[in-house]
């Protein structure tokens, strides 16, 4: 088996690989920092190719595929991300744009790509990781972050429904952690008030799952609950729940 | 640790490779290391570069290594180990030097300068509109030095860049590694199974076994032919003609240049 997965130089994408490594799947692992690919590559115990590239440019997302369409990739992970935590006028624009172009853009071209050609050979794994962030109705502070996910999100449950409805054996599924202690706690600007996963049991876990071609995966009792919770409330509370929650880590960080 | 090192092992043990290891590595010095396959030389490149983990056993400016931040200490440093698979999404060179370049912290007429200063050290102007993944060994080589120059890192871990690349070329990739150290005031260590790539560096290692066997000046360890021949590396022609012409007091010195050698022995 051969997985690709983007955003593998720290954190949950990191740890997926070192969980896949173990399962002896062949690794392609995408970042930013080629120094940190090179490590994790060194670590690992099977055979991996490390790409450095920049996934907020739209064109190399394109090269990415063309680079990697030969290889037969059996999992696509979409783990590469990240978010940003101040009001929504305070955010400046172009980091905004950038979010929404690693996101969304990315995330949207590479499955779009891919599973056309999974579909050709009629099997495959996609994993989009989405975030808990995407069931609330908006979530104030960190806007456009929730806004992405919430894109991943139903852009996923949609298209996992096509594949249902037509017998493929290609499956897709869209992971939605809640708090994970990595990286992105440090680039988001977040403290978080739920107490963090570790990222290893989330990657563990999304990993079994993806297998078991589930549609949604949420790691971690609390997070299910707070689904579960989020259909009696009204969507004015929900929204009043997420600024306090936010308002406390910027506020915390000043 | 002194002022002028760089890195220090202590008591390195490493799987069944090294046993209790100690070595320091001086600063600003073009070093190589040496010895057969085996022997452990990869493994060591990759501990001190920080690509696997150790047990506090190594020490870069006086920090260990598990305590400097991974991102600090990958600005700090370059690492080449070309039999490690990496795919450049770049279609030409040219435009993966300029990707890199992106995504460093310096001003915009820095960059191009620095841009500038390499592409003319490296000699890459010919190359540079060819595709990364079709290249050559010598001149993906020499793309991966000038991607790990571009960020202007103080140090270069380099595991046996210049294995299948013809006799010239090697020659020439020497040089340039020269060049860097001399003029960039960067250290360089190096790994190599051809102890002709040695000869011109400041201070050679050959490993045996995991263990230091010999070291030194890259010239007085290579006199010991013996002790080279038992471990089972190939002495340089250069250098096995010389120590022989010694042994007869046909010459006093070692010659590396062929011309000088038959000049001092046409007299």
């Amino acid at each position: 088996m051969k997985a690709l997965i983007t955003g593998a130089s720290s954190g949950i994408g990191c740890e997926m690989a070192k969980y896949l490594a173990k399962q002896k799947c062949e690794l392609i692992l995408v970042g930013r920092n080629k120094e940190k690919l090179q490590y994790i590559q060194n670590n690992l115990p099977t055979k991996s190719t490390i790409i450095a590239i920049d996934l907020t440019d739209e064109q190399k997302v394109k090269e990415l595929y063309v680079l990697t369409k030969n290889e037969n990739i059996d999992i696509l992970i979409n783990n590469a991300g990240f978010g940003k935590c101040d009001y929504f006028d305070k955010i400046d624009l172009s980091t905004e744009l950038e979010m929404i172009n690693i996101n969304i853009k990315a995330v949207h071209m590479l499955t779009k790509l891919f599973l056309k050609d999974m579909l050709k050979r009629d099997k495959g794994y996609i994993l989009n990781v989405a975030s808990s962030a995407a069931f609330t109705k908006g979530g104030p502070l960190m806007a456009t972050y929730y806004s992405t996910k919430s894109y991943i999100y139903t852009l996923t449950e949609a298209i996992w429904y096509e594949l249902k409805k037509r017998r493929s054996k290609v499956s897709i599924s869209c992971l939605a952690p809640g708090p994970v202690n990595t990286n992105f706690n440090n680039i988001a600007n977040v403290k978080f008030s739920v107490k963090p996963m570790k990222k290893e049991e989330v990657a563990k876990y999304a990993i079994d799952q993806m297998f078991k071609r589930k549609k949604l995966i949420i790691p971690g009792i609390k997070m299910k609950l707070s689904k579960f919770f989020g259909r009696f409330v009204s969507d004015k509370f929900m929204l009043m729940i997420v600024y306090n929650i936010q308002k406390k880590k910027i506020t915390s960080n000043k | 640790m002194k002022n002028n090192e760089l890195i220090e092992i202590k008591n390195l043990t490493y799987k069944n490779i090294f046993h209790e290891l100690n070595l320091v590595l001086p600063k600003d010095k073009f070093i190589s290391i040496s010895g057969t396959n085996m022997s452990g030389k990869t493994t060591l490149i990759k501990l001190l570069s920080g690509l696997i983990k150790t047990e506090d056993s190594v020490f870069y400016k006086n920090i260990k290594i598990e305590e400097i931040n991974k991102s600090h200490y990958f600005n700090e440093i370059g690492i080449i180990i070309p039999v490690e698979k990496q795919l450049f999404i770049n279609d030409t060179v040219e435009n993966e030097l300029f990707s890199i370049l992106g995504n460093i912290r310096i001003e915009q007429d820095e960059k191009i300068l620095q841009y500038q200063k390499i592409i003319k050290l490296l000699d890459i102007e010919g190359i540079l509109s060819q595709n990364p993944n079709e290249l050559g060994k010598y001149n993906r080589v020499k793309l991966l030095l000038a991607s790990a120059l571009l960020s202007s890192p103080r140090t270069l871990f380099l595991d046996n860049i210049c294995s299948d690349i013809s006799k010239n070329e090697t020659k020439d990739i020497i040089n340039i590694l020269e060049k860097i150290n001399k003029d960039e005031k960067i250290t360089i260590i190096m790994s190599t199974n051809n102890l002709n790539e040695v000869l011109t560096t400041d201070y050679l290692y050959i490993l045996k076994n995991g263990k230091i066997e010999i070291e030194g000046n890259p010239i007085d360890v290579l006199k010991q032919d013996n002790r080279l021949n038992k471990i089972g590396l190939e002495i340089p022609f250069m250098v096995d003609l010389s120590v022989k012409l010694n042994d007869y007091s046909l010459l006093d010195d070692i010659i590396l240049d062929m011309d000088r050698m038959v000049d001092s022995i046409w007299k």
